[in-house]
């Protein structure tokens, strides 16, 4: 339902941009702090297509998502209590809350669309700290364009 | 210092080559003026058509022992490809020279090899940057590479060109960042705000600790050095 929290044992993925890629494949922190005029930053919650599996799940992220994604995107998974356990070190109040998107004209409804929310301005340093954090809980990376 | 000082302190029988000298020679005046009070010597020569080079680093067998060269050669065609080295020293200080030529010798095989290996990671800096703003003329929210955040990410590398290479991303406001990692964890992500300044993050692990200290803020790029040497993180210290 839209709003409530992702269950802890679950897995999200957010799109990084080619730029936010650094050389040796790692995600960077700048792919984690939000944009101007962003209150969430969005992910997508993989358990949400049950009984797939993770291809499959990734396969739906791919079909559904409205992202401008590149070739040399990745995906970065992130495991929600993990991620949220190492950042509650320097911030209190960081959530991953469902908010599946609605059928949009051409876009089919999409009820993997998450969020984390709690996350300081992208342009603060504390947004720069957060950010880096997060970067380190990525687990792994998918192709974003298959 | 007057050149008469430094007069003093040369020899004439030390003959050795640095090859490709010229061909980064303004590279290279950019990193020497950042250890010593080159520019002052170089004025004082230069009206003697002759240039000199001076600089200082650690060396890998003496750590803690800062060298000093100083150098000077030829430079009537600055387009040459090497330039020989007519006069050589090497002290500890400018006052307390180091007559062994022998040891002279292998200090400046060892700055060769460093110099090769400092371009080397300018070049892939470079090749780089070039990658990022390809990536960046594609993507429709980005503001391209900002030509202040680059000009100060040239002048921080270049003003310690022993440090390790960095990696480096594009960040959507056109800044470039650069982010430093230790085997240990530790991290320091330096984004370049132009006009000198960089917004910081530094990750320290402790010793025999599990825990890590986190910072983060904006400074003037010369007031991050002292952040990162108060941390004693060695990143941008050795290569």
């Amino acid at each position: 339902m839209t709003g409530d929290d992702l269950p802890g044992d679950s897995h999200v993925v957010h799109y990084a941009k080619p730029t936010e890629i650094a050389e040796g494949g790692r995600v960077d922190g700048s792919a984690f702090r939000l944009r101007e005029g962003e209150s969430g930053l969005s992910i997508h919650w993989l358990e949400c297509f049950e009984g797939l599996s993770k291809p499959q799940q990734l396969d739906e992220v791919r079909r559904l998502s409205r992202l401008k994604r590149k070739r040399k995107g990745r995906f970065a998974e992130l495991h929600v209590d993990r991620t949220r356990r190492h950042v509650s070190d320097q911030l209190d109040g960081i959530r991953f809350v469902h908010k599946p998107s609605d059928a949009d004209g051409d876009y089919e409804a999409d009820p993997s669309h998450s969020e984390i929310i709690g996350l300081p301005p992208g342009d603060s340093s504390l947004g720069a700290l957060i950010g880096d954090m997060i970067a380190e809980c990525v687990e792994t990376t998918y192709l974003a364009v298959q | 210092m007057s050149t008469a000082t430094m007069d003093d302190f040369l020899h004439s029988a030390s003959i050795d080559v640095v090859p490709n000298f010229t061909q980064n020679l303004d590279r290279y005046w950019r990193i020497a003026e950042c250890y010593s009070p080159a520019i002052s010597i170089e004025q004082e020569i230069d009206a003697d058509r002759r240039k000199a080079f001076i600089t200082h680093y650690r060396l890998p067998a003496s750590q803690h022992r800062p060298k000093v060269f100083l150098g000077f050669f030829d430079s009537e065609n600055a387009e040459d490809d090497c330039m020989r080295v007519t006069h050589l020293t090497s002290a500890n200080t400018l006052e307390d020279e180091l007559s062994s030529s022998d040891l002279i010798s292998q200090y400046l095989a060892e700055f060769e090899e460093m110099w090769v290996e400092t371009q080397k990671t300018y070049q892939g800096y470079a090749n780089r940057i070039e990658e990022l703003r390809e990536f960046a003329s594609e993507d429709d929210e980005s503001s391209g590479l900002g030509e202040s955040s680059k000009e100060d990410f040239w002048w921080f590398v270049e003003s310690m060109p022993l440090a390790r290479k960095a990696e480096l991303v594009l960040m959507d406001n056109g800044n470039l960042r650069a982010v430093w990692k230790g085997d240990d964890k530790s991290h320091i992500g330096l984004q370049f705000l132009g006009d000198r300044l960089g917004e910081y993050v530094i990750f320290k692990r402790r010793p025999h600790s599990k825990q890590i200290s986190r910072v983060a803020g904006i400074d003037t790029l010369e007031g991050l050095k002292k952040q990162v040497r108060a941390f004693d993180i060695p990143l941008l210290e050795n290569r």
